[in-house]
């Protein structure tokens, strides 16, 4: 293709960025005003120092996600060895019926949800919150994206020196898919972290709701506090973002790879190693 | 031979095993609850006094004028927003991969606004196009006139235009992969025999890219649905008419405790998801077939 002036492209690139950064910028900015529009950090103090609240809630709705991500980490690991991997009857439909899950929004899966949640009497406990979301197939479509680029002969080659399956998940399978698995670890952060429906549907009692939706649902008193929370929410995507970036990247890409008609007969010829 | 048959055994068995704790999560929580969020969508009344009405809350909830709007709200985001956002990231993608190299952090810097949490976003928008906010300040100072942007047409608009900022750069790091993985000497080979720009995106690269624009779709769908949530905390359970979304429809069905409403919601959306996911997904895979030969 002819290549384009290079300015051009550059210009895109500057506008892009500023789109995708001035805005929270602009939040950040926003919150280290006072309302007579002078600086101020008293704010921060009354979220960060003085009031507890704010960071209990913080450090409840962290340790949820955490226990949101490690279940769903460990559930994708091994189906997407096993969708990778393992030839097994009926894989093509377990595996269509799961993208067919994934891309089923909330509003479709709320409804079931709370009927199971209700019969299994989880109403209004942190798990109603944390069991289903173990589930969600998207870490497991990723895994298996990513397990597929793992060359059959290295697994094959461990299989003949005695490893067993489980420790060649742990030692050869995820450590060469790095980014598959951060970036299943990400998502399923990011989608915990940002729940608003499921509380708002599985719980009574508010004291219980994440900071997330607690903040969204019944702001604080005075719109800056508001602001200032915000930062404090974002804080934890912000630094898994600007430490596993790179491998978040490379983790979404793999998600429009190929996806060959039977990848787990053919992949062995089209990998590059 | 004894050999081969014994491994494909034992790796059927390590596969199912593998998969088992998914496969029966998601048994617990969706597909067994899904069999009876069906068996209620037949049925009117709770506990002893329900009786079976076989397809008449379909028939009511159809005719129903909220239902309609809510559902109708929902594709018409998604006609107009799936689109939109492909070709942008489309063409972002196109201008990006000649300089690949140069802006590899761009594609980070584009995911910055798929990681804002929701209630940053929501607050965003609400500085910005709430009545006394930043874009009215901005139209009453050039003396233009102002717009009540959240509480009237106009907030289908932003709602678009959230979602874009928000999900773009997802679609493009998606499309980005399916670009470089095209052969350079493809296009040499079609510069030499003096095709055009146009002539290259049309012949080259559109028809090895249908897997890249499918799932970037997929996944742009999936993000769309994940907006609504932002939607709903900006427009509260009643929002403007133009983005009643099947999520306020919902969620107020929940509230007032109406599961033949909830189930008969959720059972139609799952249908039209799964039809057109299970037709454009065979489409995709017949133009890809000839690679797989």
């Amino acid at each position: 293709m002819r290549k384009r002036p290079a300015y051009f492209s550059s210009f895109a690139a500057v506008l892009l960025t500023a789109l995708s950064v001035i805005p929270f910028l602009y939040v950040f900015a926003k919150s280290l005003l006072s309302a007579q529009n002078g600086f101020t950090l008293s704010y921060y103090y009354q979220v960060f120092l003085a009031q507890e609240q704010y960071l209990l809630r913080f450090r409840k709705s962290l340790g949820l996600c955490l226990c949101i991500t490690a279940g769903q980490v460990v559930v994708s690991t091994l189906a997407g060895y096993g969708f990778a991997k393992c030839r097994f009857p009926g894989k093509n439909v377990l595996f269509f019926l799961l993208m067919v899950l994934m891309i089923m929004p909330l509003q479709v899966t709320l409804v079931p949800n709370y009927i199971m949640l209700d019969r299994l009497g989880l109403l209004d406990t942190y798990y109603a919150l944390v069991l289903p979301m173990i589930f969600v197939p998207l870490g497991t479509f990723i895994m298996t994206q990513s397990f597929q680029a793992v060359p059959n002969e290295i697994i094959e080659a461990a299989r003949l020196d005695g490893c067993g399956t489980l420790k060649l998940i742990c030692r050869i399978a995820v450590p060469m898919n790095r980014a598959g698995l951060i970036c299943t670890l990400l998502l399923s952060f990011l989608d915990g972290w940002n729940m608003v429906e499921q509380p708002m549907v599985y719980l009574e009692d508010f004291g219980r709701y994440p900071i997330s939706v607690a903040l969204a649902s019944v702001p604080p008193e005075n719109p800056t506090v508001q602001l200032v929370c915000c930062i404090l929410v974002a804080l934890p995507p912000l630094f898994l973002f600007a430490y596993f970036n790179r491998e978040l990247v490379e983790g979404i890409a793999l998600g429009g790879e190929k996806w060959k008609n039977k990848p787990y007969v053919s992949e062995a010829s089209s990998c590059t190693f | 031979m004894k050999q081969v048959s014994k491994n494909t055994e034992r790796s059927a068995r390590e596969g199912l095993l593998l998969i088992l704790p998914l496969a029966a999560g998601c048994g617990l929580f969706y597909a067994v609850p899904f069999l009876m969020v069906l068996q209620n969508s037949f049925q009117r009344g709770t506990g002893r006094s329900r009786e079976y009405v076989g397809i008449e809350t379909y028939r009511s909830m159809l005719r129903s004028g909220v239902f309609r709007l809510a559902f109708g709200n929902t594709l018409k985001f998604l006609v107009v927003a799936l689109p939109l956002i492909i070709l942008l990231s489309y063409a972002i993608a196109l201008l990006l991969k000649n300089h690949a190299r140069k802006h590899e952090a761009l594609k980070s810097v584009l995911l910055l606004p798929y990681i804002m949490p929701v209630v940053g976003t929501v607050l965003l928008v609400e500085l910005l196009f709430a009545q006394t906010g930043l874009v009215n300040k901005g139209l009453y100072t050039l003396g233009l006139p102002v717009a009540d942007w959240l509480h009237s047409k106009a907030a289908f608009w932003v709602v678009i235009a959230l979602y874009l900022w928000k999900n773009t750069g997802y679609s493009v790091i998606l499309l980005l992969s399916g670009l470089i993985t095209i052969p350079e000497d493809h296009y040499a080979a079609a510069s030499l025999d003096g095709a055009t720009a146009w002539q290259q995106l049309r012949y080259i690269t559109m028809p090895q890219m249908w897997y890249s624009v499918f799932f970037a779709a997929v996944f742009s769908l999936i993000n769309a649905f994940k907006c609504f949530r932002e939607i709903f905390l900006i427009g509260g359970t009643h929002p403007d008419q133009s983005i009643y979304m099947l999520q306020h429809f919902i969620n107020n069905a929940f509230d007032k405790l109406n599961y033949p409403k909830l189930a008969v919601a959720s059972v139609l959306l799952l249908l039209v998801l799964t039809v057109l996911f299970a037709l454009s997904y065979r489409w995709v895979r017949r133009k890809e077939a000839y690679k797989d030969a």
